[in-house]
């Protein structure tokens, strides 16, 4: 989260260099093995005098410190004031073996934290796809026209419905004057991106085609209900060149086979309309 | 097993131009179905054997088993070479965006404030980048107050690490390695063993991506 800190400075004639930390955790945990200290056995007084002075340093730099790193301040204060009362006698007798220690929550963090940070840094550590290793290039199924098209990578549902909700933001709704009912079946809206991909020239639609000129927003969301259901059946792929290009709809042999709808129909909606 | 088994030559034939061909790993039961006039346990050991040719120096391909499937993929030893024919540079993980995956993997399915609370710090843009990445997904709603949404790792995710399956993720650093007396305190400060951890067998409920729960959210249309 700091990582801005080497951009800043490394233009700067004054190079101060401040190692990365990811949040009050990571810091801590390095203070710690920097003192060689136990990790069950923190010296709060001087780990929290440390901590402090990084934060001052951060401070001076102009940095924005974030409110866990504060928040974490405040918990390394509370408990060194802890640190600091006199042993209960009383409750030392009753239970001998346990012992409050005040430290205890914050050591259970450390640890669980920097189990999860060695992973990290054995995940890193493996052979990584396209750093150490490549695998063939995704290959294009439909590649009919003479210019390739770029090659597309198969997207999660995920994607989808964030594409959906670009389609409703972008809506011009129709407001309408005269009270109707309209509904909108399931099954015909299958029918239409059934019909839509099968006379399509290439065999796909692009995702924003299939909403073009729509007004009503029932047909829209039926309609996408309509793809998810198709995909569901595995009638239809998504496709997606990369990130931000357009999403492609392709037809499955099953959806130019002997393919029909089965006359379900839970997702008939009536459109809302306000007078 | 060292029985001598008689591999038709072309069996390792068909088995090399189906990996060449497929864009994504294959998993075992799709080659034995393509290839249902061999026999299941010939697929098999043909592979294996496969396995071992690939490993010859001469070769500059490893035939590797990941997410759940049978792949070619470069040796490593070859990558600058393919840098300068790809033109591309290596793509990199940050620190936070590492440690975020490998809280998901290890702990899914897991919501976002309890990744929070281990990593001490905020990590929804993290998340965020990591699903549009897909190495991250929405695995549904958690049936508490709120109804968080929990997330997993992606068969991509596999793949980007070379990863059989999630049981053979690289094992957590456990507390055995300390002594008795430190081991004894720290005991009862664990919380308690999440069902995930320890034993990461193969989970066929993580298997499949298209089983991200967009039903409630669309039926209030």
């Amino acid at each position: 989260m700091f990582s801005e800190m080497h951009q800043e400075t490394e233009h700067n004639p004054y190079f101060v260099r401040l190692d990365v930390f990811e949040g009050p955790l990571d810091l801590l945990l390095h203070l710690i093995k920097q003192n060689e200290m136990d990790i069950y056995n923190i010296q709060i007084a001087l780990i929290t005098e440390q901590y402090l002075k990084y934060l001052e340093m951060m401070k001076e730099l102009n940095l924005d410190i974030a409110g866990e790193f504060l928040l974490m301040a405040a918990t390394l204060a509370h408990i060194k004031s802890q640190m600091l009362l006199p042993p209960d006698t009383q409750s030392q007798e009753d239970s001998e073996e346990e012992e409050f220690d005040p430290r205890e929550e914050l050591i259970r963090r450390l640890l669980e934290y920097q189990k999860y940070k060695d992973a990290a840094e054995k995940l890193l550590a493996r052979p990584l796809l396209y750093r150490d290793i490549f695998i063939r290039e995704h290959l294009l199924r439909m590649a009919k026209k003479e210019e390739a098209p770029r090659e597309l990578m198969e997207i999660s549902v995920f994607k989808l419905v964030e594409a959906f909700h670009r389609i409703i933001a972008e809506l011009t709704l129709q407001v309408p004057y005269e009270v109707q009912l309209e509904s909108v079946t399931l099954g015909e809206c299958i029918n239409f991106v059934v019909r839509a991909i099968r006379t399509s020239e290439e065999g796909s639609v692009r995702f924003q085609d299939l909403f073009k000129g729509e007004r009503s927003r029932s047909r829209v969301i039926v309609t996408f209900l309509a793809l998810l259901d198709l995909i569901k059946q595995g009638a239809l792929r998504v496709f997606q060149a990369d990130t931000y290009s357009d999403i492609q709809l392709i037809g499955t042999p099953l959806l130019y086979g002997e393919w029909r709808y089965d006359g379900r129909d839970e997702y008939t909606s009536t459109t809302e309309i306000d007078s | 097993m060292m029985e001598e088994m008689n591999i038709p030559a072309q069996l390792k034939s068909i088995l090399e131009s189906l990996l060449l061909v497929s864009s994504s790993p294959i998993p075992l039961n799709q080659l034995k179905e393509i290839l249902s006039e061999f026999d299941a346990s010939h697929v098999e050991q043909a592979l294996i054997e496969m396995q071992e040719e690939f490993l010859k120096e001469s070769s500059g391909i490893d035939l590797v088993e990941v997410s759940g499937g049978y792949q070619f993929r470069t040796k490593v030893a070859n990558s600058p070479w393919i840098f300068k024919l790809n033109k591309t540079k290596p793509q990199r993980l940050s620190r936070a965006s590492l440690e975020t995956l490998a809280i998901v993997a290890y702990r899914q399915p897991i919501t976002r404030p309890e990744i929070d609370e281990i990593r001490g710090v905020d990590s929804g843009q993290v998340l965020r980048h990591l699903l549009e990445r897909n190495l991250v997904r929405i695995l549904g709603k958690r049936e508490e107050p709120g109804n968080p949404l929990i997330y997993g790792t992606t068969k991509e995710f596999l793949v980007f690490f070379g990863l059989p399956n999630l049981g053979s993720l690289p094992s957590l650093r456990e507390y055995t390695e300390l002594g008795a007396d430190s081991l004894a305190k720290i005991e009862k400060l664990l919380p308690p063993k999440p069902p995930f951890e320890g034993d990461l067998g193969p989970r066929k409920d993580l298997g499949d991506d298209s089983e991200v729960d967009v039903k409630d959210s669309s039926h209030s249309a």
